[in-house]
This record gives C-alpha cells, structure tokens and sequence, in this order.
C-alpha cells in the first residue's frame, strides 16, 4: 500500500509520531507501508530548516525511498524559511502537492 | 527586523500578500489589460491599467490564488503607479525578485509571469517604442 502523510496539526506531530515512530520504522524497512509523499503545514515546517537533526535523517531516507518531502508555502513565508529549507524540499499548495504525487499516486492519505 | 528594500515595499513577501489578499481585484477599469498563463502549474495574471499623457496612472491585477504570484503582482502594481510607459516597459522579472526576500528560486517563475501580463498590457507601446529606433 502507498500512503502520503499531511502533517498538520502542530504540538507533539513530528517529534513524536514521525521522529520517534514513522522515520526510525522507515529507517529500519519495517514501516509496512510505501511511503511517497510528505506535506507538511505551520509549525511542522521547521522541520524540513536545514540544521534540523531529525529533518536532516528524513532527507536522508526521502532520497533513499524516493519519497517527496513538501512545505505549504504560506506557512514558510510567514515564518520565513522559505529560502532556509533543506536542498531537496519544495514549497507548494495544494495544486502542487497533487501535480508532484500524480505521477506516483498514493492509495491513502493520512492527516495527523 | 523588516528593512524597507525600496519605496515600494519592505521586503516581506508575507506583508505583500497580505495587503494583495485585502485588496478587492473585481473591478473593471483602465485602457490597457494584458494576460499571461502558465499552462504547467495552472496560473494567470491579469494586469488592468490606466494609462494617461504616457503615464501609468493606475494599475491592478487579477492573478490565481498563489501566495508568491499574489505577492509579485501586489509589488509590480506598487511599481507601476505614476511611472511613464518607457520606465514601466524597463521592469523586468529580475527587479521584482530581487526586492523580495525569502523566495526559493524554483518560485521565480511567478515574477516573469507577471512581467509577461505587463508587457501583454503595453505591447502597443512596446511596439511603437521598436517602430521609432
């Protein structure tokens, strides 16, 4: 099965859920599903800021798994970080999420 | 902090889409209009304006809701009122991105893109100005 994550709601997301469970169990190939895209919003954006411990694993395995790593692009100009991202990482919206995961459509989208 | 880049903004493209957001773009006016599209990631810009004595006397845009387009747009309308067509005929995509900080180069597209609405707009005058060299 192929799954795309949207990281949305800010607090403990991507510190626990993805630095502590997805990303080690993608590390490890044992995460049970394809991974193929990850979106992220607000706060969850630092993440993908060059310097970022866990962003920078995340990279690592993305270029691994060729699993596309996207920033929604308000939230990082708010926050201006647009320019500080990760080499690899792009910024959209909604109709570039979609274009880019088109031609390696995921079966489930997961919000968390 | 914000430092003013130019007369026209003050850099952040976060303050420039915002006022573009506040902004109403319904309105029909001007003697000049001129459209640009990019097929590829489904983006257009409109560019109305209102041309007196060879001057930019007003100017407005509609574009689709990209906050880098908007933000581009909103600075290039800031840029034209009160400027005479030859100096509005010399912006070009380069002076638009270099006064917006923060913008990741795969997004400069959007600031040519609204370059090609305003030269759409003053094509006559573009012509006019080649005819008489």
């Amino acid at each position: 099965m192929k799954v795309a994550y949207i990281f949305s709601t800010a607090g403990h997301t991507v510190s626990y859920k993805l630095g502590r469970m997805i990303l080690p169990q993608l590390e490890e190939d044992r995460h049970g599903a394809e991974v193929v895209g990850m979106f992220f919003f607000e706060d969850n954006t630092y993440l993908m800021r060059k310097g970022d411990p866990i962003g920078e694993r995340l990279v690592k395995v993305a270029q691994e798994k060729n699993i596309l790593l996207m920033c929604c692009d308000q939230c990082c100009y708010e926050r201006e970080i647009a320019d500080k991202l990760f080499d690899g990482v792009s910024i959209g919206c909604f109709p570039d999420l979609y274009q880019a995961l088109g031609a390696n459509p995921p079966d489930q989208v997961i919000t968390l | 902090m914000t430092t003013a880049c130019c007369d026209h903004c003050d850099g952040s493209l976060q303050n420039l889409f915002e006022a573009a957001l506040r902004r109403s773009h319904g309105r029909e006016f001007g003697n000049r209009s001129g459209r640009a599209a990019d097929q590829t990631n489904r983006l257009q810009v409109v560019i109305r304006l209102e041309v007196m004595d060879n001057v930019v006397a007003e100017a407005d845009y509609k574009a689709t809701t990209c906050a880098t387009l908007l933000a581009y747009c909103e600075l290039l309308a800031r840029m034209l009122r009160g400027r005479p067509i030859a100096e509005a005929l010399g912006i070009r995509a380069v002076d638009l991105i270099q006064r917006v900080r923060g913008v990741p180069p795969t997004r400069h597209s959007r600031a040519a893109l609204a370059i090609a609405a305003l030269r759409a707009a003053l094509a006559d005058e573009e012509a006019k100005g080649s005819n008489s060299k």
